[in-house]
């Protein structure tokens, strides 16, 4: 247990805090403000907890003001007060009070506060993208039973027709197929290539996010395409294609590499 | 009004001073930020090192929100609750203090990560430790949000009332085990006396009020937030390199079901308002399987244990890390057989 880390160490004095606490809140509250500027935030999070991190972030933010606004006035008085003691000659009066917070606590505390740069810089330096191919693998993508129960849990998606296809989602295809249902239908997902699959199998997959990335699932369908050799690990692509109830695959027809989509979940 | 000299230097010198410092700082600071910053997204364009970062990113990104609700909580509560009032709420009976701090979480709703600054803060306050244990674990199970989103998520599988209704009782069963443990076998063990105040309640008398609670509020903010960190990059170390199909592997057998979900649940740390969604997803695994999953999860996971760590006592820490496992997986079997019998 971290005992006698209370500010209230010292009792005496107001509760200032020092840079060792403030500028963590200043970087964590200005990241996540960036984030959800740009969007990336939504690679990471789902969109309720996307707002709600804004909202923690914006309160960083303040709190670091009102902080920052607090301490400045305290130095400031006590600049005032070591000046008129310097003047009246009252030597024991010149020294600094010691103020409450966890930068004057110690180098572990420091170190602490440092510490919330190593997330920062792996942040700063992520590319905005969703899970790659390898967390599908990682992931359990074609191994669950999971992911075609997921698919009929939900009812069938409507499809929109384009080119002469339905288009759905990577679950409505799981749909189709788990329901044993020929079709002839267009989808958008990733290419994941896994190991020692037969060439011109892959899945393609699509994640669900119901908190954060860390918890993504991925829904994925066994697919075939006659050209292994235009297939991409990591991809994203639109496919085009039928399902074939009997072998349970998604035979594709045409494929198009796309760049990845701003919502790259379902 | 007139000035006063508060040093050898004057004011216009130290901003001068201050100019000269940043401008010499900023051309290593222009040269060598880009060169790190080049070097570290060539090294997080890696797939396995993405998949680690992003994953680190999400679970603090999710968890700071409800680490600062929690933090703001244990701040009100240090400034503005004495520990004689606090005392006096306290009943005498050993049951009646387990089940008011099992109920608590209904009135002072905080999910697992929010609830590690409130419950140190209390037992600093004088909150007896089998109180705080049984908060602690029953409290991100019984919160209004998380009965509500079990309810939903279940809803179409035609379990929302077992399945509430079971984590609820589960949780309750182990938290309340747990903290009659705590009571008979740990007792006077930690009991570390709350920290001296002054005027009773926690606020400096030098300052005010706002700033006292903004000042513990940052304090268990770092405090939790560092835990936190270092639970999260061990997450993301385990997400990034233990493929989950192993668990379900070991999940899908009978008798391992509930243990391989409760692993699951461990080393996927996810917040116990969506979980529920995540485990509606698992039906090739058994009731008892996704209610120890429902129900472990908010108790223990990787960067829970990290962050108990920094904020409880070690012999605090161990019996639930003792206890936990095992009564959660008998309860949740239990309960599961009992749902199997009496729904035929």
């Amino acid at each position: 247990m971290d005992s006698g880390d209370s500010p209230n160490a010292c009792h005496a004095h107001p509760a200032v805090l020092s840079w060792w606490e403030l500028w963590p809140m200043l970087a964590w509250g200005g990241y996540t403000v960036y984030l959800f500027w740009t969007g990336r935030i939504f690679y990471l999070l789902q969109t309720v907890y996307g707002h709600l991190a804004l909202a923690g972030g914006v309160v960083l933010l303040a709190a670091f003001a009102y902080g920052w606004g607090v301490r400045r006035r305290h130095l400031r008085a006590e600049a005032k007060r070591i000046a008129a003691a310097r003047e009246a000659g009252r030597l024991a009066e010149m020294a600094p009070r010691p103020t409450c917070g966890v930068g004057e606590g110690g180098v572990g505390r420091t170190v602490r506060s440092l510490a919330f740069l190593v997330p920062l810089a792996v942040g700063l330096s992520l590319p905005a993208r969703g899970p790659n191919s390898l967390a599908a693998i990682q992931w359990g993508a074609g191994d669950f039973a999971m992911m075609a129960e997921l698919a009929t849990q939900r009812e069938m998606e409507q499809a929109e027709m384009r080119r002469g296809y339905g288009w759905v989602t990577v679950r409505g295809v799981a749909q189709r197929l788990q329901a044993g249902r020929e079709a002839k239908v267009g989808t958008m997902g990733l290419v994941v290539l896994k190991p020692n699959m037969p060439p011109g199998r892959f899945f393609l997959v699509r994640f669900v996010m119901t908190c954060c990335a860390a918890c993504a699932t991925p829904v994925a369908v066994p697919a075939e395409w006659n050209q292994p050799d235009a297939l991409a690990d990591n991809q994203w692509v639109e496919a085009y294609g039928r399902i074939d109830a009997k072998r349970k695959v998604f035979v594709v027809e045409d494929l198009k590499p796309i760049p990845e989509p701003d919502h790259p979940y379902m | 009004m007139e000035r006063v000299q508060t040093s050898g230097i004057g004011r216009a010198d130290r901003i001068k001073i201050g100019i000269f410092a940043a401008m010499v700082l900023a051309v290593p600071a222009y040269l060598i930020l880009p060169w790190v910053h080049g070097h570290l997204e060539a090294f997080f364009s890696g797939a396995r090192a993405q998949l680690f970062g992003q994953v680190l990113i999400a679970i603090l990104l999710e968890a700071f929100p409800f680490v600062l609700i929690g933090a703001t909580v244990s701040g009100v509560v240090e400034v503005l609750v004495r520990p004689e009032r606090l005392a006096r709420l306290i009943p005498k009976r050993l049951w009646a203090r387990l089940l008011l701090a099992a109920g608590a979480g209904v009135i002072l709703p905080v999910c697992e990560c929010g609830v590690v600054p409130v419950v140190r803060r209390l037992i600093r306050k004088g909150l007896p430790m089998e109180m705080a244990v049984v908060f602690m674990l029953a409290a991100p199970i019984v919160n209004p949000t998380v009965i509500a989103a079990t309810a939903v998520a279940f809803v179409g599988q035609g379990l929302a009332l077992e399945m509430t209704v079971g984590r609820v009782v589960c949780g309750v069963v182990v938290a309340m085990a747990v903290g009659l443990a705590a009571a008979r076998w740990l007792r006077g063990s930690f009991a570390a006396p709350p920290a001296p105040e002054e005027d009773g309640a926690g606020h400096a008398p030098g300052g005010t009020i706002l700033a006292s609670i903004l000042g513990h509020v940052v304090h268990d903010f770092m405090l939790v937030g560092g835990y936190l960190l270092l639970g999260s990059l061990i997450a993301a170390g385990l997400q990034a390199f233990v493929a989950r199909n192993l668990l379900v592997a070991v999940g899908q057998k009978p008798v391992l079901a509930s243990a391989g979900m409760m692993l699951m649940a461990f080393l996927l740390n996810m917040c116990s308002e969506a979980d529920a969604f995540v485990a509606s997803t698992f039906t090739q695994f058994s009731f008892a399987g996704r209610l120890a999953f429902l129900v472990f999860g908010p108790m223990l996971d990787v960067k829970l244990v990290a962050m108990y760590l920094g904020a409880f006592p070690k012999r605090m820490l161990l019996a639930v890390l003792v206890l936990v496992p095992p009564l959660c997986l008998v309860v949740c079997e239990l309960a599961g057989w009992l749902i199997d019998v009496l729904t035929g």
